[in-house]
């Protein structure tokens, strides 16, 4: 496993993210071919793919697997190519069976995203209102779940104590602007 | 706020079996730290949307840039065949002559620095010059934040914009231009003057001057400065 970009990949290491995008991008196009995707749709279950990789190494699931990058990015790819022959498929009446390729990869599934709860909206709509280093601030926190000192360290904060007062006083602005402007 | 730590810890995933039933009892009893786990919880999820909608936002920029690459190149095709040519020649002579790819080197190093001077806010009134320039800079746009921090620093004479300013000019490729101004930075001692020996020293890397970038990165490491300490090491290990 290429740790250096799973590493990459969760703390935003935005050259080395661009290679590992760059690099498999047309393989992945070329990939896409096979199943007679559009272009266009590949660029987009390409991004979808990269994004589920992301993901996965932001929950350390990237660290228990044996195959390569490459090989569970197509995985994941080649899932959602599914999903688009699939909904294809419930348009144009296609049997989708006449798609299936043999190639060396397997497919991986992915869960699912739910969409956000009007409750979650709303603070959506508060979130964004904060300045980008707030919102970076809790991202790294709740989404990454980086402890105060890996804040620290990857941000170049002071101290642990500086990024805890930063974050207290992050989500004491976010509670001022719920309160102060309750969304209607 | 997360005055009480069982919540921090629980969202960091680092509760240990005693600390997860007082949480799981706490949770059942207390309504308000239940409804600030609830907040949380909420918040989280909000969070890994709008990171990975930037993040998407972000590979779309890539695609945009290779595209943009590839148009240009059409026209360029007739010349790519001696172009190739000219390149096997030299790489074969960079070989011979020199182990260390320095654009390399660069590239898996260099990254701007993140603000750490000026916390931004977002909003429709105008907050000054020194916000629009940190707002630019974040969001990558750094041939705007280079202006706006030339301008916002005549003003204020903020010496630790003269930091930002040069990691602009260096994302920009603007190498020389960005050496110059972390030597200008170099002249004040503010809190990122230890921090530009090591954006000084990747400039010098970029411009395959390795002398004055092992000299920059034993003043870093000289300095005390935990900043990239690691990185340093390993960056003086490569290029020694």
């Amino acid at each position: 496993m290429e740790q250096h970009y799973v590493d990459a990949l969760k703390t935003e290491n935005h050259f080395l993210i661009k290679e590992l995008y760059n690099t498999n991008r047309n393989a992945f196009l070329n990939f896409a071919k096979q199943y007679y995707i559009a272009e266009m749709d590949s660029i987009d279950i390409y991004q979808e793919a990269f994004i589920s990789l992301r993901k996965h190494a932001i929950s350390g699931k990237l660290y228990d697997i044996k195959c390569t990058l490459k090989t569970y990015l197509f995985g994941i790819g080649k899932h959602l190519i599914y999903k688009k022959i699939k909904e294809n498929s419930l348009r144009t009446n296609f049997d989708s069976a006449i798609y299936k390729v043999n190639d060396v990869y397997d497919e991986i599934q992915i869960e699912i995203e739910n969409e956000l709860t009007e409750e979650q909206l709303i603070l959506q709509y508060y979130f964004k209102q904060l300045g980008k280093s707030c919102q970076q601030m809790l991202t790294l926190s709740f989404y990454r779940g980086l402890t105060n000192e890996e804040i620290a360290t990857l941000e170049g904060y002071e101290s642990e104590a500086v990024v805890r007062s930063q974050k207290s006083r992050c989500l004491k602005t976010l509670r001022d602007l719920i309160g102060k402007y309750p969304k209607k | 706020m997360i005055d009480n730590p069982l919540i921090e810890k629980y969202f960091n995933n680092t509760l240990n079996e005693k600390e997860l039933d007082e949480f799981n009892s706490l949770y059942k009893t207390n309504s308000n730290f239940k409804s600030e786990v609830e907040f949380i919880k909420n918040l989280k999820k909000v969070t890994e949307h709008q990171d990975n909608e930037n993040f998407k936002k972000q590979l779309q920029s890539y695609d945009k840039a290779l595209s943009n690459k590839h148009k240009k190149k059409t026209w360029l095709k007739p010349l790519m065949a001696s172009a190739a040519i000219i390149a096997v020649i030299i790489c074969i002579s960079f070989i011979f002559n020199n182990s260390i790819n320095e654009d390399a080197l660069f590239s898996s190093y260099f990254e701007p620095s993140k603000n750490v001077t000026f916390p931004i806010v977002r909003s429709d009134t105008n907050v000054g010059l020194q916000n629009d320039a940190f707002i630019a800079y974040s969001e990558n746009n750094f041939e705007t934040a280079l202006n706006l921090f030339e301008s916002s620093y005549k003003n204020t004479n903020n010496s630790e914009l003269l930091f930002y300013e040069g990691n602009a000019l260096l994302a920009l490729g603007k190498t020389n231009d960005a050496i110059l101004k972390f030597k200008e930075h170099l002249n004040y001692s503010d809190r990122l003057s230890n921090r530009t020996h090591w954006y000084l020293a990747l400039a010098y890397v970029k411009n395959k001057d390795l002398r004055n970038a092992k000299l920059q990165l034993q003043l870093l490491l000289k300095s005390k400065e935990s900043f990239k300490n690691k990185e340093t090491k390993q960056l003086l290990e490569k290029i020694e």
